[in-house]
């Protein structure tokens, strides 16, 4: 049976097939982030699994990659060392090349889960490439 | 006249100047994230005259504006201002 599970972290819904237990950990399929089941009734809840910020935002681009077939260069380590800072000094891994933090630049931001990378070849940062 | 406005955070911004320091340009740097009040709500009036859309390095380089590390435009945006400086 599939499941509509909400994803605190990109507010985006995906679907999960099988049957979400309580305290269970889940992948975002949209933003890659990983989840942690609150409440499965009346609907399922989640948030952000509990971990240290650098092994989160690494697990969660390495996921994110891995489910659109993205790569990565030489950028990455400096890239993520920015969402690092930007965790540290605005509570969350806003894009470190873009001014305005809101929820639409949390990494991967809003673009880039629509397909940015796909059309251009890479996101705004350049985190994220296209295979080819 | 040269540029670079940018963010401590962003590896491109680094980038572009290294690339501008490896040409020896003159240019004065604006790291938007690392200032506040009026000298920030000035910065962020001219990126988003400049480009509407507030993603760094933004790079004035006489006439050209470069948004993003586009390292053949800034190169051909340079030897244009050696040549005929605005």
């Amino acid at each position: 049976m599939k499941r509509k599970i909400p994803c605190e972290v990109c507010r985006a819904g995906f679907m999960y097939e099988g049957e979400p237990a309580e305290g269970m950990s889940i992948t975002c399929t949209v933003c890659g982030a990983r989840l942690e089941v609150v409440t499965t009734h009346p609907a399922v809840e989640t948030r952000r699994y509990v971990q240290a910020p650098e092994a989160e935002i690494r697990e969660r681009a390495e996921n994110f990659a891995r489910l659109r077939g993205y790569r990565f260069d030489e950028m990455k380590e400096p890239i993520l060392k920015g969402l690092l800072t930007n965790h540290r000094r605005f509570g969350d891994f806003y894009c470190p090349c873009r001014f305005d933090n809101i929820p639409e630049h949390i990494c991967p931001c809003l673009e880039t889960r629509l397909g940015e990378v796909r059309k251009a070849g890479r996101c705004l940062c350049g985190l994220f490439l296209r295979a080819d | 006249m040269i540029r670079l406005y940018g963010m401590s955070t962003c590896p491109w911004c680094r980038r572009a100047k290294q690339l501008l320091d490896h040409r020896a340009a003159r240019y004065e740097l604006i790291e938007v994230d690392l200032i506040d009040g009026e000298k920030l709500r000035k910065a962020l009036a001219e990126v988003d005259e400049l480009c509407g859309k507030r993603a760094f390095p933004v790079l004035v380089i006489g006439k050209t504006v470069v948004q993003g590390f586009k390292p053949e435009e800034i190169e051909r945006a340079l030897d244009r201002e050696a040549k005929d400086p605005v």
